[in-house]
Formats: structure tokens, sequence, C-alpha cells
């Protein structure tokens, strides 16, 4: 004979008081079958566009940027007639070390430097 | 008399006709299976559904709802998460009902869908709830069960020990119970041995037993 605690579980677990609040028809299903598609589908086109979008974006940000600084002076105009004193010759030996330093031309430098700064490159040691 | 039954036997050559399974291509093999295994028709409204006769839709429903019903509200507690569930996996069936073969039981087939459905589910509940928020819902749960004097207060109490219990035991135990499936067949679903399911099942059995001497002790049931 089986226990009665057994037949209790299988009571509760068979759930046969538990009924199915209202009831679904195929033409629901179809519908939200029908609309979860669609959900798919855009889901599937968005992040592709997403991702194109932002690739664009960061290709013209990094084409954009050089642009936007100032060109480099296409020409110096050499002018080895200028007489310097000590604090010039310091201020352009100052300048001369951090553009070698870092590497990259100074392109934020007004004219009347640039003169200097080509005179004293020009200036034999 | 001959001509009534003629005309009769004739509407049911049509009928099955229309709902014709197509397992020439494949061999007789795995379209008779399906007839031995009893759920012949289920394949039957699945080929017509992949043909466009929604409305065979109706039959599955109609015969399945109730089961995966009561498989999804044991496993979570839930009326809304079960209802939830179950259309779900109808959905899921519709669009899958093309590729169904009937190479195993169509409840195997559909019991995969919904247990897959399932873990889904329980993932992202897990996902989306906090730990302290979860053992607060719990003790209240508890509280609440305790508290109220229902006929069904019993059954309260059981579901938040099943509600907590690994979901593989949940599930085999459920399997074997309400579908009175073999432990072979719940060993094939799970993808697990026989003796694995039987270690489950038992596991949750006890589970819930000791829960249930406890309340019979207290004079609750």
């Amino acid at each position: 004979m089986r226990d009665p605690l057994d037949e209790k579980l299988d009571e509760f677990l068979r759930a046969d008081d538990i009924q199915v609040k209202g009831s679904l028809s195929a033409s629901v299903i179809n519908e939200v079958s029908k609309q979860s598609k669609v959900n798919g589908r855009s889901k599937y086109y968005f992040w592709p566009t997403t991702l194109a979008a932002a690739a664009c974006l960061l290709f013209l940000l990094f084409n954009e940027q050089p642009s936007q600084q100032p060109s480099p002076p296409k020409s110096v105009v050499l002018s080895s007639t200028l007489n310097l004193d000590h604090e010039e010759q310091v201020l352009l030996e100052d300048i001369m070390f951090f553009s070698h330093d870092f590497g990259e031309p100074i392109f934020l430098l007004d004219d009347q430097t640039l003169d200097l700064f080509a005179m004293l490159q020009s200036t034999p040691e | 008399m001959d001509d009534g039954r003629s005309v009769l036997l004739s509407m049911q050559y049509t009928a099955t006709n229309v709902l014709s399974f197509p397992v020439k291509a494949e061999g007789s093999k795995k379209g008779n299976l399906s007839v031995l295994l009893g759920e012949s028709e289920e394949a039957e409204w699945l080929n017509a559904l992949a043909n466009g006769e929604i409305h065979t839709m109706d039959f599955l429903v109609e015969k399945w709802q109730d089961s995966l019903y009561r498989f999804f509200y044991r496993s979570l507690g839930n009326h809304a998460d079960a209802q939830d569930l179950t259309q779900k996996t109808f959905i899921r069936t519709f669009k899958a009902a093309s590729r169904y073969r009937p190479t195993a039981k169509f409840s195997s087939w559909l019991f995969t869908i919904a247990r897959n459905l399932l873990i889904d589910e329980i993932k992202r509940k897990q996902k989306s709830q906090t730990l302290e928020f979860q053992e607060e819902k719990n003790c209240m749960n508890l509280e609440s069960s305790v508290e109220k004097s229902s006929i069904d207060e019993w059954k309260e109490i059981l579901q938040l020990v099943l509600s907590e219990m690994p979901e593989n035991q949940r599930s085999a135990l459920l399997l074997r119970v309400q579908k009175e499936w073999s432990y072979l067949e719940i060993a094939n679903l799970m993808g697990v041995n026989e003796s694995v399911i039987k270690t489950w099942i038992h596991r949750a059995r006890q589970k819930l037993k000791t829960k249930l001497e406890v309340l019979k002790k207290k004079g609750e049931i």
C-alpha cells in the first residue's frame, strides 16, 4: 500500500485543480508570432546600422581633427641679419629643445618667432 | 446504407489527405514511429500548420495548454509567468512547425521547447532580482503562507519548497508525476543518464516529503 504522504505529494504535483486563466487561440498566437518576427527583424537591422553609423562617425572624427589644426608654414624666411641678445637666444634654444623632444613641428608660433627659430637653426655652432 | 457509409469514408479520406503527413520522402519508418507512439494527430496538425492552416493551432492549444500550464505553474509558482510561458511555447511551436520530424514523441519535442523557455525565464529572473530582494520576498512568502488560514496553505508552502529546488530536479519530478513519463524518456529530454534522473527525482521527492511530514505533525494537512 502506498504511503498517504506520497499520495498527497502527487496530488499537489499533478495540480489538476490549476486551470488556465483564459484560453489561447490560433489567431492570437499567429498575431503575436508575426509581431515577434517584426521585432526580431528590426533588432537584426538595428545593430549593423548602429555599428556602421559609429564607424562613419569615428572615421569622420579622426579625419577631421588634423584639418582643424593650423597648417604648418610652407616657407620660413630666414633673417640671418637679426641680432639676438642672450635672453632671445635662450628662449629659442628652449623652443628648439621642446620641438626636438616631442618630435613635432611647432605650428603655433608667430612669424617673428619662426624667423628667430629658423635663424638659430641656420647659425653654425 | 452503403451510400451513406461510402460518403462518410470519403469525407474521412479527404480530411486525412488535408492533414496528411509528408513521410513518403523520409521513409515510412519515421512516419510510423509517430503513429506507434500514439501522437500521430499532433504530427498531422504540425504539418498542416506548416502548410499555412493556422486553425490547427487551436487543436494543439486545446490539447496541450493545461499540461504546459501546470508544468510552468508548479515550476515557477506564478499564474502570470505560467500563462506567459505557455503562450511562448505555442508561439515557438508555431514557428518551428515546419522543422518538426516525427522521430520522437510530439510531447517530448513540446516539453523540450517548454523546458528551454523555462530555463531562459529562470536565468532572466535571476539576473533581474538582487539576492537581498529575493531573500526578502521568500521571507514574505513564508510569512504570508504561514499566516494565511487558507485550506490550501500546505500547497503554498510546498510550492515554495518546489520553487527553490534546482530546476533539473524539479522538472524531472514534474515530468514523472504530471506526464507519467518513464525515467528513460525524461533522461532523453534532459540529456543525462537514467540513473541521474532517478537520483534527481528521489532528492526532489525527499525534500517535499520532509516538508510535508513537518506540516502533518503540526496538523496543517
